[in-house]
């Protein structure tokens, strides 16, 4: 109200032609506002659909039918006895289901809706089986990844002592060859000139290099030079440029 | 006032108290329970699944109430958890026989013409062989409407589908029905 106030106070001061007054210019109907209430609840009511009504408008046939579920349930079936519901007459109720009706005429087992909500209670109130995580405890998780991490370790040392038994191999090709000279008897020189070069290979790899290897009668200078004798020093050369050395091979390999 | 007549309100209150929890889930069930099983049977036919369905929704209830939001009504809710479980029961059984879905409406009749009060004459019987040529969510619009009289409104929060949309699939249930019933 006082902001109308304002508002007219301020038409007035703009000498303006608009109408200052309170009332309204349009007409109303006498007991309009008093009777309004009930006209529009009236209009709701109507705006509502029945069911009986729309299903006789959409099939008579249907509505004729009795709205009765033929299955039958025991009188004692449920706490009270099941009341049996029918439509209520009605003009616009549907003529095929009103003769039907509602009633399900379906049997359910004596006593069930009585022992019914102590079934599901005891269903839900069953406490549930404790579930124990397999790896529960700190431990052994830690074990578990100690164990890998040894696992790895133990690789990696395995790899880098496999590639140092590889050098030693080829270093020790002479003195191989020497204590199988010693060991073998009578030309043993003819017998290595005549051998190819997959057999000396193959003698290197098998031949265990230990410390234990008995060594009979230690080749001689002149016996070792003897067998070197037909291999360059090119030969020599690419042989042992072709063994890499032990800190590049290390230095090339990812060891985990 | 005896604790089934308490308001949907009081009962959800109760069911958060420790102390009433069981006493109000057990008068909740005795409320609604036959409700909802008719509803149930109605889709499912046979007692024994529909008691199946019924546990099932009831320990949906359980798991579930407390965290209820209470935006819709409380039966609506419930009616809700005992339609689609009604409905996932169909399809499991649909997979588990490897049958399609005629087959399974199929079964159903079988079921029903298997009712030792079975009478094929009776416009009644009739009317639940009807039911089950319907589709399974046009089955549960008609007898939501029909048997359970709902309002199209709540219907709709209960299936979660349009108030036009159920008003279509109702009047279509309700040709196929009268069709069916003059045909045999």
């Amino acid at each position: 109200m006082s902001s109308r106030n304002t508002i007219q106070d301020e038409l007035r001061s703009l000498n303006s032609g608009l109408p200052v007054t309170n009332s309204p210019s349009f007409s109303v109907p006498e007991s309009y506002f008093e009777g309004l209430a009930a006209i529009i609840l009236a209009k709701i009511k109507s705006s509502e659909v029945s069911t009986h009504t729309e299903l006789d408008e959409l099939s008579p046939l249907l509505a004729g039918i009795p709205k009765v579920t033929p299955y039958s349930v025991p009188s004692s079936f449920f706490e009270e006895n099941l009341r049996n519901i029918s439509l209520i007459g009605d003009e616009t109720e549907s003529p095929i289901l009103a003769v039907i009706g509602q009633e399900i005429p379906y049997e359910v087992p004596v006593g069930y809706f009585e022992n019914f909500p102590a079934q599901v209670l005891a269903k839900v109130s069953i406490p549930k089986a404790k579930v124990v995580p397999l790896f529960a405890r700190t431990w052994m998780r830690t074990a578990a990844a100690a164990v890998v991490g040894g696992a790895l370790i133990l690789g990696g040392l395995q790899i880098f002592s496999g590639k140092q038994n590889t050098n030693s191999t080829a270093s020790q090709a002479v003195d191989t060859a020497s204590a199988y000279v010693a060991q073998t008897k009578p030309a043993p020189v003819q017998a290595i000139k005549k051998a190819s070069t997959k057999d000396l290979e193959d003698f290197i790899e098998n031949v265990p290099v230990t410390a234990s290897s008995p060594k009979k009668e230690p080749a001689s200078k002149e016996e070792a030079q003897a067998l070197l004798k037909d291999v360059s020093v090119n030969e020599m050369e690419n042989f042992l440029a072709a063994v890499p050395q032990a800190d590049d091979e290390l230095a090339a390999t990812d060891v985990p | 006032m005896a604790l089934t007549d308490a308001s949907d309100a009081l009962l959800l209150q109760q069911f958060r108290d420790p102390q009433t929890k069981e006493k109000a889930y057990t008068a909740i069930i005795k409320k609604y329970q036959e409700r909802l099983y008719w509803h149930i049977r109605r889709l499912v036919v046979d007692h024994e699944d529909a008691n199946d369905v019924l546990q099932n929704v009831f320990i949906r209830v359980w798991n579930g109430l407390q965290n209820f939001k209470e935006e819709s009504q409380l039966y609506t809710w419930l009616y809700r958890i005992g339609t689609n479980e009604s409905l996932t029961f169909l399809e499991n059984q649909k997979k588990r026989t490897a049958v399609s879905l005629s087959d399974v409406e199929t079964g159903l009749s079988n079921k029903i013409k298997a009712d030792k009060h079975f009478d094929p004459n009776r416009l009644e019987w009739k009317l639940q062989l009807a039911i089950q040529q319907l589709p399974e969510k046009q089955r549960v619009v008609f007898t939501l409407r029909y048997y359970d009289e709902m309002p199209y409104e709540e219907m709709s929060r209960v299936l979660e589908t349009s108030e036009g949309a159920l008003k279509a699939s109702y009047h279509h249930a309700v040709k196929k029905i009268e069709d069916f019933i003059k045909n045999h």
